[in-house]
């Protein structure tokens, strides 16, 4: 909860100290109009969710027994590119980008297309649907920007290997130097991942294994990451999480993000040297994205953190709206191209204990 | 030779008739009996119109006299004059004699303590002129020179004073001392009413002059007296947020109301968010309160005027009181520090929520192992004046105020342990108000009061965070990151300025003056300073200061050219110099008042205000991040023009009936544009904002009754507000956030006996306006954290619901002081403040669910409330 919530709620508790709710239902008519949402990747074909809007009590499309149905599986749906019609896109299913088998894995329907957009394409979407109208969306791929190079200063390295062959514990600072185009405003969004851990049942029955079992990032050292948080804000704010930044400050200049990585407990166990091992990394993406990816992150922060947000949210403001780039105010068309740089963790050790990697 | 003859006798007989004398003798008999006599005698006719005789009755005793000594002698004791025209004697109405004129000039005091009382009307009833003191309590009448003279005195909550016969032989000095209600034995009734006068005698419509009296009858939540939330109870204004000290007077906003104190602006006027005003009652003398037609002294503002007159002190005892609320405590004392010549006062006020949090911090505390938290928030002020007398022409004061707020959070994980990671988090936020002023009056004759002030005010705030994580191993830190953010908010204002009151007729007064005021305006700087055990960085924002110089110069006047009719007029002037460039504004005023018949007055007027400093308010509560900005760039000052017009009725028996109708116009608004967090922050703030204007109509109706031992009033007001800025809700006019259509007010006070007195305040309103967003659309996922995706609706959409609530209040007054019992809310109606999205729990088919659901917020149950208050 963010800072500034606990002190609105310190007053209103300070108020006359207790209030009440009543569930009720306001005489107000809306309509549904169409929403699109579709993140674009260079390369890759376009998928785009179109759903409509739902009035908040109707239900909820992600509920667990009874969800609500919103996905509009009979609209016209085209793809223009560059301001020419490319093709009309054919509804299928895909998946939410969770493994199958997990809790959080299902099906979304989707309109895709067999057209890969490239960057610097300007793509439009529209939408047409016999009852919620139109809605029509346009987004710019951006060129993606290069990581040039990436230092790496390690901090509190320990090696308690005891049982397994290896067992450290680290942190590590980067800097993650980039330089920005200068040409126009481009935006930014920093991620930092680690490849995933590694299993293996070894012939000899044991279990190969490597994993990062803790692992906590840092983005506080990098001031851009906070450029959109006013001083007010930073006094009461929360901006853990949010790593969009723009190049207002930095246009075409090369700059090194500081981002720290804490707490790094790496495991490794490879008794019968199987070669998928020994390759567990930390990634660091920079993703160029779309001013319609970065306004509408940046809107969802201050509708959380923000001071306008919170106010507006227990109903001493106005509220604070998501940002849409879709004609109807509903959903977002952005588009991302990513730069990743892989930091290998064996390498790491191998510089500090004259570990020699495998 | 005929004709000759002729000639000749007619000649003779003319001159016998002539040469004969007249006799006559009356004694105090008609005019008209008596020229019978004198007509069949010498001949001649008499001219005069028909109602120069009525009642004219003439005494003469003449024998054998000429014409010329008979109508000497017949007029003689008349104010008849007289001319032979021919054979007509013409009878005119003698000019009266050039009446000589005396001005009677003095101060209006309470008796016993010497406090001036501003406002009092002071009349003489045999000439029906009538005049009203000013702030200083001064007041200026020119009357013909008779002997036997009396003057008038009438205010609310004092015994109607009258001087004794005054015998003037030149310019007189009368000073009247008036004795208040509360200090009467019970039989004896209070006949005046300020009030009353205004809306009869004055032309102004929509004013009202405030006492301590009425403030302290007002029950209000927590017991906490405050004269915004009595003005709240006047129609025409809305309050804002349930329990709030909120002002939106005619549709404005909540910056468009000028609250001064002793005439100096005060910036923030608030504690606790709003909860509490920062005026403290028992510092007050009375407040003035303008809303529809403005004096040509005030401008700077849309709305309204507020103007706080504080207490100088008795001249002549100690007095003092000592308050012990629920959430507060005051101490008050004023007295003379020479007696007769120099006085003080000071009222000291100070909440004590902090303390009764430290308990409940503990006791929450204890449940947590490894997380402490505590939190503080107090507010205070004090008022301290200091009002020397050298002589019955010249005083001198100086005026000190002091408010401040301050609020303490912090939170910490683990910080004792000697091997552990600490997190620890601090907030420090103070603001508020600091107002020094002296002012010089002198009475340069007994037509001129002159007043001379300097001041100084300033609103400042200061906002300190910081918080500092690491670990520490073996009872030393070894890693840390500290992250403190301060931010620093304040305006100051140097004011001089010289105000004249002249009184050049018994009908008319002018007042006139001009100020100076150096603004310095700070809004929102911010430094942050970042350190680890590897790294120190500081970082200033680049936020810009300004300065603005503003004159402004006055006229106005009140004459009453016919007994039924009086004017108001005057015309306000202002730079405002900022940034190389230049605003300037012209504030022409106007009123006038028709009296058709007795107990009956009809009113109309317009106005015209200018503001060239507006606060940038991003909620409906007070909050110290709201800013006081000034128009820079190509913003242009907001203006706004009103018209109203009021019928009025009263009886002598103490009611008061007025219906007033207005509508105003108001330009170049300032509010936050849609989406303008979107912009980065360094942004100027005026490249956040969008302009545009706005509409405000209505009625109020009132009846009131302000003396007798009930007393109270009924109020019904009717409002129409909207604003449109081409930068907010697609450019399409909206209805602003208070636009509460009806709103009734009932309050009646009972003055039982000597101890007991009880009132009751019923308050319902249309409810606030509030933008409900109804329709959600699906996530893209896009941001780190899941958030509800609203879409865009229509600004302020929806009403919330019929707002009411009743108040009481008992006092009990004892032998050294009083008793005052209040329950604020009384029958528990909770009202809504708001609407927010939420999940409930339901059991469907055997599972629990989460069902979304609107629900409404409602706040505030039934409060009692209890307060002591020593009197000494």
């Amino acid at each position: 909860m963010a800072f500034l919530n606990r002190i609105i709620l310190s007053l209103l508790a300070a108020l006359p100290l207790v209030g009440c709710f009543s569930d009720f239902e306001p005489d107000i008519e809306s309509t549904p109009v169409l929403c699109l949402n579709s993140l674009i990747t260079a390369g890759e074909p376009v998928q785009v969710s179109v759903t409509r809007t739902w009035r908040w009590s109707e239900g909820n499309p992600d509920d667990t027994y009874h969800p609500i149905d919103i996905d509009i599986a009979d609209a016209d749906v085209s793809l223009i590119v560059n301001g020419k019609f490319v093709e009309r896109l054919t509804f299928t299913q895909s998946d939410n980008g969770y493994d199958p088998g997990t809790p959080f894995y299902k099906l979304i329907n989707v309109y895709q297309s067999t057209y890969c957009p490239r960057s610097g394409d300007t793509v439009m979407l529209r939408a047409v649907s016999d009852r919620y109208g139109e809605a029509t969306a346009q987004v710019t791929v951006p060129d993606p920007v290069p990581i040039d190079k990436v230092d790496v200063k390690v901090k509190d390295f320990s090696d308690n290997t005891h049982i397994w062959q290896g067992d450290y514990s680290m942190s590590l600072g980067f800097r993650v130097w980039f330089t920005d185009p200068a040409d126009a405003t481009d935006y930014y969004l920093f991620e930092t991942d680690h490849t995933e851990s590694h299993f293996t049942d070894a012939p000899d029955g044991e279990r190969a294994q490597e994993y990062i079992m803790s692992m906590w990032v840092d983005y506080t050292r990098e001031p851009l990451f906070t450029e959109h948080v006013s001083a007010l804000e930073s006094v009461f704010s929360d901006t853990s999480g949010y790593t969009i930044f723009s190049d207002r400050q930095i246009s075409g200049k090369n700059y090194p993000l500081n981002v720290s990585v804490d707490n790094i407990t790496y495991i490794y166990y490879n008794p019968d040297d199987d070669p998928a091992l020994g390759d567990m990394a930390i990634t660091l993406s920079l993703c160029s994205i779309s001013d319609s990816y970065y306004y509408h992150v940046l809107s969802v922060w201050h509708a959380n953190d923000g001071i306008s947000g919170v106010l507006g949210g227990v109903g001493l403001g106005d509220p604070v709206y998501a940002a849409s780039n879709v004609s109807t105010g509903a959903g977002v068309v952005a588009a991302v191209a990513k730069s990743t740089f892989k930091v290998r963790l064996l390498d790491i050790i191998g510089q500090q204990s004259n570990y020699v990697t495998q | 030779m005929k004709r000759f003859l002729i000639s000749l006798l007619a000649f003779a007989t003319l001159g016998v008739a002539w040469a004969t004398g007249i006799t006559v003798r009356a004694v105090n008999s008609p005019a008209e009996r008596v020229f019978a006599r004198i007509m069949h005698q010498s001949g001649k006719n008499f001219v005069y119109a028909s109602d120069l005789l009525k009642g004219v009755k003439v005494t003469i005793d003449v024998t054998d006299a000429d014409l010329t000594t008979v109508l000497t002698q017949m007029f003689s004791s008349t104010d008849i004059d007289w001319k032979i025209r021919g054979n007509n004697i013409m009878l005119v109405r003698r000019p009266a004699p050039p009446v000589r004129m005396v001005t009677v000039s003095g101060f209006v005091r309470e008796s016993g303590t010497g406090e001036a009382l501003a406002g009092v009307y002071v009349s003489d009833p045999s000439s029906r002129s009538v005049t009203a003191t000013n702030a200083m309590g001064f007041y200026s009448l020119s009357l013909p020179m008779k002997s036997g003279l009396r003057l008038k005195a009438t205010y609310p909550g004092y015994i109607e004073a009258l001087t004794g016969s005054l015998q003037p032989k030149g310019n007189l000095t009368v000073d009247i001392e008036m004795v208040p209600d509360g200090k009467l034995l019970q039989e004896v009734q209070v006949l005046g009413s300020r009030n009353h006068t205004i809306a009869m005698e004055s032309s102004s419509i929509g004013s009202l002059n405030v006492g301590t009296d009425h403030i302290l009858r007002t029950p209000v939540i927590l017991g906490e007296k405050d004269v915004i939330k009595t003005l709240q109870l006047e129609p025409g204004v809305s309050a804002g947020i349930e329990g709030m000290a909120g002002m939106y007077v005619h549709g404005g906003n909540t910056d468009e109301n000028l609250y001064m104190l002793d005439n100096i602006p005060l910036y923030q006027v608030n504690h606790l968010g709003g909860m509490f005003s920062a005026f403290n009652t028992e510092a007050m003398r009375n407040v003035d309160f303008y809303k529809s037609s403005f004096p040509a002294k005030y401008d700077g503002r849309l709305s309204s005027y507020i103007d706080v007159h504080t207490k100088d002190g008795s001249m002549e005892a100690h007095h003092g009181s000592v308050k012990l609320g629920l959430t507060s405590g005051e101490f008050n004392i004023d007295g003379p520090i020479w007696k007769d010549h120099t006085s003080y006062s000071v009222a000291l006020r100070r909440s004590w929520l902090d303390i009764l949090s430290i308990p409940i911090c503990a006791v929450a505390n204890k449940f947590v192992k490894y997380e402490k938290y505590s939190v503080g928030y107090a507010f205070s002020d004090l008022n301290a004046k200091i009002t020397h007398r050298f002589s019955p022409r010249s005083r001198a004061y100086a005026m000190l105020y002091y408010g401040d707020d301050y609020l303490r959070i912090t939170q910490s994980f683990d910080k004792d342990k000697l091997n552990a990671d600490y997190d620890e988090e601090k907030t420090r936020m103070r603001w508020g108000n600091l107002v020094a002023s002296a002012g010089w009056n002198y009475v340069i004759s007994p037509r001129i009061f002159m007043e001379l002030t300097g001041a100084y005010s300033r609103y400042s705030s200061r906002l300190l965070r910081s918080e500092e994580n690491g670990n520490i191993t073996d009872g030393k830190r070894t890693t840390f990151t500290i992250d403190k953010v301060i931010s620093d908010n304040n305006i100051n204002d140097w004011i001089v300025k010289a105000d004249f009151d002249y009184r050049p007729h018994q009908a008319h007064t002018i007042n006139f003056g001009a100020g100076y005021t150096r603004h310095s305006f700070l809004p929102s700087r911010t430094s942050r300073h970042l350190a680890t055990e590897t790294l120190e960085t500081q970082v200033d924002d680049r936020v810009t200061a300004y300065s603005a110089d503003e004159f402004n110069a006055y006229f106005g006047g009140d004459w009453r050219p016919l007994s039924q009719l009086r004017i108001g007029y005057g015309l306000h002037g202002s730079l405002f110099r900022i940034d190389g460039r230049t605003h300037h504004g012209l504030s022409p005023r106007l009123s006038a008042r028709w009296t058709p018949a007795e107990g009956w007055a009809v009113k109309a007027g317009y106005s015209r205000t200018v503001q060239y400093v507006h606060q940038l308010i991003q909620s409906s509560i007070s909050l110290p991040t709201d800013q006081w900005v000034p128009v820079i760039g190509s913003q242009k000052p907001q203006t706004a023009d009103k018209i109203a017009a009021g019928v009025y009725w009263s009886d002598n028996r103490g009611y008061t009936i007025s219906v007033e109708g207005f509508w105003k116009w108001m330009r170049n608004l300032i509010e936050y544009a849609d989406d303008y967090y979107l912009l980065p922050p360094e942004t100027a703030w005026s490249g956040k904002m969008t302009t545009g204007t706005g509409t405000a109509k209505g009625i109020d109706f009132k009846i009131s009754k302000e003396f007798g031992k009930i007393t109270g009033q009924l109020s019904y007001s009717l409002l129409w507000a909207d604003r449109c800025y081409p930068g907010r809700n697609g450019g399409r006019p909206f209805p602003a956030r208070f636009d509460n259509r009806h709103k009734i007010n009932i309050m009646a006070n009972w003055r039982i006996n000597s101890k007991w007195e009880l009132t009751a305040a019923w308050t319902g309103m249309s409810g606030n306006r509030y933008t409900l967003a109804t329709q959600c659309w699906y996530d893209p996922s896009l941001a780190p954290w899941h958030y509800e995706m609203l879409l865009r609706t229509d600004v302020n959409n929806y009403r919330l619901p019929f707002y009411h609530r009743l108040d009481l209040s008992c006092r009990r007054n004892t032998r050294h002081g009083y008793w005052d019992f209040s329950l604020y809310n009384a029958y528990c109606n909770m009202n809504t403040i708001a609407v927010t999205r939420e999940y409930r729990d339901e059991l469907v088919d055997g599972q629990w669910q989460l069902i979304p659901t609107f629900q409404k917020i409602k706040l505030i149950p039934v409060i009692p409330s209890v307060s002591y208050t020593w009197l000494f």
